[in-house]
């Protein structure tokens, strides 16, 4: 629909890029990636657990999951390195989709160096928007996804999910879940638009960021789909 | 098999989100930090991972412990019954102590962990009488038993 429509300001409350991968890698290669990364990256939580299928005297590498997780309080950014996944999440404020796709692919290739080049599976790109809904404004002003149902009173809570092969690349399956909630004392609602494109292999970087700006065109075609010309007003005027 | 497999990754997927995981589980969820009741928790591993990133102050003992109660809890269910195991919830207090906790008719049922030294199960009975306190100092102790009484009540 209107994907040249351009808002002055954003309901994007988080950012996440995540790279699946099919390798069993080893917990040490993560920790020496995580040493690599930038130190702006202040807060660092290794968690541990085990998971149990016979007897604790029983224990296994394969029974373990080692996760880092690396925080940049400066910049609200985040890096989740574990086994089968990279995540990279920007919450707060709002910064340019190149900007982080350039951050995301520079951790990426660090990662890679580490660990070597990985059997990439999936590839997902996620935003989260919490749209405010003021008091005379109902879910029907703010969002073009609705629940039906045959009740006289209106909905105190309720969460809906859509899921389909985008039509122009069915590669990419979309999730969008549409949610009343609060963000602190702000009623509102979620629109959690997620976009997982499996790969059966990521070539280079180039390839990544090929990758990425595509699902971001996908992203935005969904995202003005899915919102009213009231919310478009509503973040053109704010 | 497979749709049940893309639901538990979409599940895991929602609660990924620093600013929006807890709505989500909040929302699906009535009972907020209480567990087995919340479809977002497929099983007890996706459990202990969220309350090790929820909690992140955790001591190494904390976790210790906390792995060997999850693994009496998960011998609990695969080996004596499989629907013993019933939704508690989970708080972190101004001591740094874990608690995880259930609230029943008889009284409320908890298990604290201390950050060095011990967890402590107790059960504080509605009724006059009852209660229990019994500590645990390692990882080796009878969790087994442990487990079993935490969902007795």
């Amino acid at each position: 629909m209107s994907s040249l429509t351009v808002l002055t300001t954003t309901p994007i409350k988080e950012i996440i890029f995540t790279i699946s991968f099919a390798d069993r890698i080893h917990s040490s290669q993560i920790e020496s990636f995580t040493n690599l990364v930038d130190d702006k990256y202040s807060v660092r939580n290794f968690i541990e657990t085990e998971i149990v299928t016979e007897r604790p005297e029983k224990p296994s590498a394969e029974n373990t999951n080692q996760q880092w997780i690396l925080k940049c309080p400066e910049e609200n950014k985040i890096i989740n390195a574990k086994q089968g996944s990279l995540s990279f999440h920007k919450i707060k404020e709002y910064v340019h989709f190149n900007d982080l796709m350039e951050e995301f692919s520079r951790i990426w290739e660090t990662f890679e160096k580490v660990v070597g080049h990985l059997k990439v599976t999936s590839l997902s790109v996620r935003y989260l928007n919490f749209i405010n809904r003021d008091v005379d404004e109902s879910d029907e002003d703010l969002v073009s996804i609705q629940i039906q149902h045959p009740f006289d009173e209106p909905l105190s809570t309720h969460i809906a999910r859509i899921e389909f092969n985008y039509k122009s690349d069915p590669s990419v399956r979309a999730n969008i879940i549409c949610a009343k909630a609060k963000d602190g004392v702000q009623n509102g609602i979620i629109l959690d638009i997620i976009l997982n494109k499996k790969q059966s292999e990521l070539a280079d970087i180039e390839q990544l960021k090929a990758e990425l700006l595509r699902m971001r065109a996908i992203k935005n075609d969904l995202f003005f789909t899915s919102i009213t010309e009231r919310t478009i007003k509503k973040y053109s005027h704010e | 098999m497979s749709e049940n497999l893309e639901i538990i990754r979409l599940k895991q997927q929602l609660a990924q989100s620093e600013t929006y995981g807890q709505t989500y589980i909040d929302l699906l969820d009535d009972e907020g930090l209480s567990t087995f009741s919340s479809p977002l928790f497929g099983d007890l591993y996706e459990l202990l991972q969220n309350i090790l990133s929820v909690y992140e102050n955790l001591t190494g003992f904390q976790k210790q412990m906390l792995n060997a109660v999850f693994n009496a809890f998960n011998n609990l269910r695969k080996e004596i019954d499989p629907d013993r195991l019933k939704s508690f919830e989970h708080y972190f207090n101004q001591d740094n102590e874990l608690l995880l906790f259930r609230s029943t008719e008889r009284g409320i049922v908890n298990i604290i962990f201390n950050p060095e030294d011990c967890i402590a199960y107790s059960f504080i009975s509605k009724e006059h009488g009852g209660d229990v306190l019994k500590f645990y100092y390692s990882d080796q102790d009878d969790f087994e038993g442990l487990a079993y009484n935490f969902f007795s009540y």
